[in-house]
């Protein structure tokens, strides 16, 4: 008898925890679907309201008539903000989500859906195909580009090198040379930790000490200040969104755009995409060309950080 | 300087991270049961030496407990697509895995990975039943499921019982990693936050103490279904020196 119970018990679990697994499954694909038509609504919403909804509405003719719609995986790590994060409301917003979706906007032969995911992942995913874009403001550089397609340019980078407030390194810092011999921090894999990478690969001699970790950038900017590392580099819009919330006791140094245009061949941002989808790279850049030069992205750019670092195109 | 470390924060957003517990008590539970089935498996599989699977099971157990549950995560989620791309490429298929929702493959890759460990300790408890037991259970004329059943599992769940608990408390601190899996889950959901707010440690603070309490219920219940399955200790054992009083008195 009591085995009886115990059995059916466990076959209860079973299926009820089955049963959930598959019934959250779909209310979280909803729920994804219903996020991507509010926000494309939201962007809408700001520019010329009739148009884009006839926009919408022939999009969704086409959805039916043609089904010709290819569904595109788009994966982000989701931080940081203010280029990709998740805000208050569970929405999937910033400055490259705005953007890449303005972007497919104007590209009604595909769909686009965006997950939120690991931040290696995005690679791991994108060598499977089962992401075809990683939006996660992507640096460019050589090992990148041999496995990788890249968009033009998103986002016309910036960097800051901060120091600690009394260092008095953080004045005499004007380009790259300078930093040379220091000691930094970063996490590997992502864009300013490439530049360093290329600034070492070209300038063997005088190269920059990097530590890699995985701490988040609140502790490398406090090892920063507390003398452990001679600086951090940071993208110069997020370290004004760092240093509202922290008011950290640290100075950044702005190295300007030219010494690092010497050192990165660019020092852009791009969306990646995986090999072989060459048509979307084709039809993405044609799109992201419309939505520069419309002035949509220098909007999506004076929303996010006060000023335009959108790339120029000519 | 503003606030380094915002303690209110670390309480006040645990009710946000748990309204993502549902998945990670999914992900734990299902992976729970697929360890247990697949681990009684392997178990038997390697008690009864069936040769060539026993070598397999053998090699299976090795692999996924010599390899960190991260990896083996990364193997599933993006190893099949790998694997299916080359599969549709050589058959001129055209499969797609996108389909598959990401919270099956963290599913698999944790059930296979609790199976392999609790594999282990099933075919330990199962062997430390006397094997007099089995004989006398055979000898009453006993089929193979009926000692299983009856003899064998009954005394080999007392046994294996603090070790399949411990494994489950490792098991749902592992579906901490499943975000590799674009799962989102707490600590997934945790990390989001701290996108948006930067406060990381913050809420890894938060996770700590969930992932706490939750491992000291799981305590709770062991304890308690392990006194539960206990032999009572009121039972009168009869001693050594008594059998030989009764055998006297016969």
């Amino acid at each position: 008898m009591k085995k009886n119970i115990l059995k059916k018990l466990v076959t209860g679990i079973m299926v009820t925890t089955l049963a959930a697994g598959v019934l959250t499954g779909c209310a979280k694909k909803a729920e994804s679907d219903s996020n991507a038509n509010a926000s494309n609504q939201e962007a809408s919403d700001e520019k010329a309201t009739d148009a884009s909804t006839d926009n919408a509405n022939t999009e969704d003719a086409k959805n039916t008539d043609l089904e010709e719609v290819t569904t595109i995986y788009a994966a982000t790590g989701g931080a940081p903000k203010p280029f990709t994060f998740v805000d208050d409301s569970n929405e999937l917003t910033g400055h490259n989500i705005d953007l890449i979706k303005a972007v497919f906007e104007r590209l009604p032969q595909y769909k686009l859906e965006i997950e939120v995911t690991d931040f290696p992942s995005i690679f791991a995913g994108l060598d499977s195909d089962r992401y075809q874009i990683g939006v996660n403001n992507f640096a460019m550089n050589e090992e990148r580009k041999e496995k990788y397609l890249f968009s033009d340019p998103i986002f016309a980078n910036e960097y800051v090198a901060i120091f600690a407030k009394d260092s008095d390194k953080a004045e005499s810092v004007e380009s790259w040379e300078d930093l040379a011999g220091l000691k930094t921090i970063s996490q590997a894999g992502i864009n300013i930790t490439t530049a360093l990478e290329n600034y070492n690969t070209a300038n063997p001699d005088n190269a920059i000490q990097i530590e890699y970790s995985e701490a988040d950038l609140v502790l490398q900017i406090q090892d920063v200040e507390a003398g452990k590392y001679d600086f951090v580099l940071m993208d110069k819009p997020m370290f004004e969104y760092y240093q509202k919330e922290f008011n950290f006791n640290v100075v950044g140094a702005e190295i300007s755009n030219d010494v690092s245009q010497d050192l990165l061949p660019q020092p852009f941002s791009y969306l990646l995409i995986s090999k072989g989808n060459e048509q979307l790279v084709e039809d993405i850049n044609k799109a992201l060309k419309e939505v520069i030069q419309d002035g949509k992205s220098k909007e999506i750019n004076e929303n996010w950080f006060g000023s335009d670092y959108s790339p120029s195109y000519n | 300087m503003s606030k380094l470390f915002d303690g209110k924060l670390v309480f006040t957003q645990i009710p946000t991270l748990l309204e993502y517990l549902p998945i990670t008590i999914e992900l734990t539970l299902v992976a729970l049961i697929i360890g247990w089935i697949i681990g009684l498996l392997l178990a038997m599989i390697k008690i009864k030496r069936i040769p060539v699977l026993s070598q397999l099971a053998a090699l299976f157990v090795s692999i996924v407990r010599g390899t960190p549950v991260i990896v083996q995560l990364y193997l599933t989620y993006f190893g099949i697509p790998i694997a299916l791309k080359y599969f549709n490429y050589y058959n001129g298929t055209s499969y797609n895995v996108n389909t598959v929702p990401p919270i099956l493959f963290a599913i698999i890759a944790l059930g296979l990975n609790q199976s392999a460990f609790d594999s282990e300790t099933i075919r330990a408890a199962i062997q430390s039943v006397d094997k007099g037991q089995v004989e006398a259970a055979k000898a009453l004329g006993m089929t193979g499921k009926q000692i299983l059943r009856r003899v064998l599992l009954p005394q080999a769940v007392t046994v294996a019982l603090p070790s399949l608990g411990n494994s489950l408390i490792a098991l749902i601190k592992g579906t901490s990693l499943a975000f590799t899996c674009s799962v989102v889950e707490m600590t997934a959901r945790g990390k989001i936050i701290a996108g948006n707010n930067y406060r990381y440690f913050e809420v890894y603070c938060s996770l700590a103490i969930i992932y706490w309490l939750l491992t000291i219920i799981i305590e709770w219940v062991f304890k308690y279904i392990e006194k539960k399955m206990s032999v009572p200790e009121d039972v009168p054992i009869i001693k050594e020196d008594q059998l030989q009083e009764r055998r006297l008195n016969l």
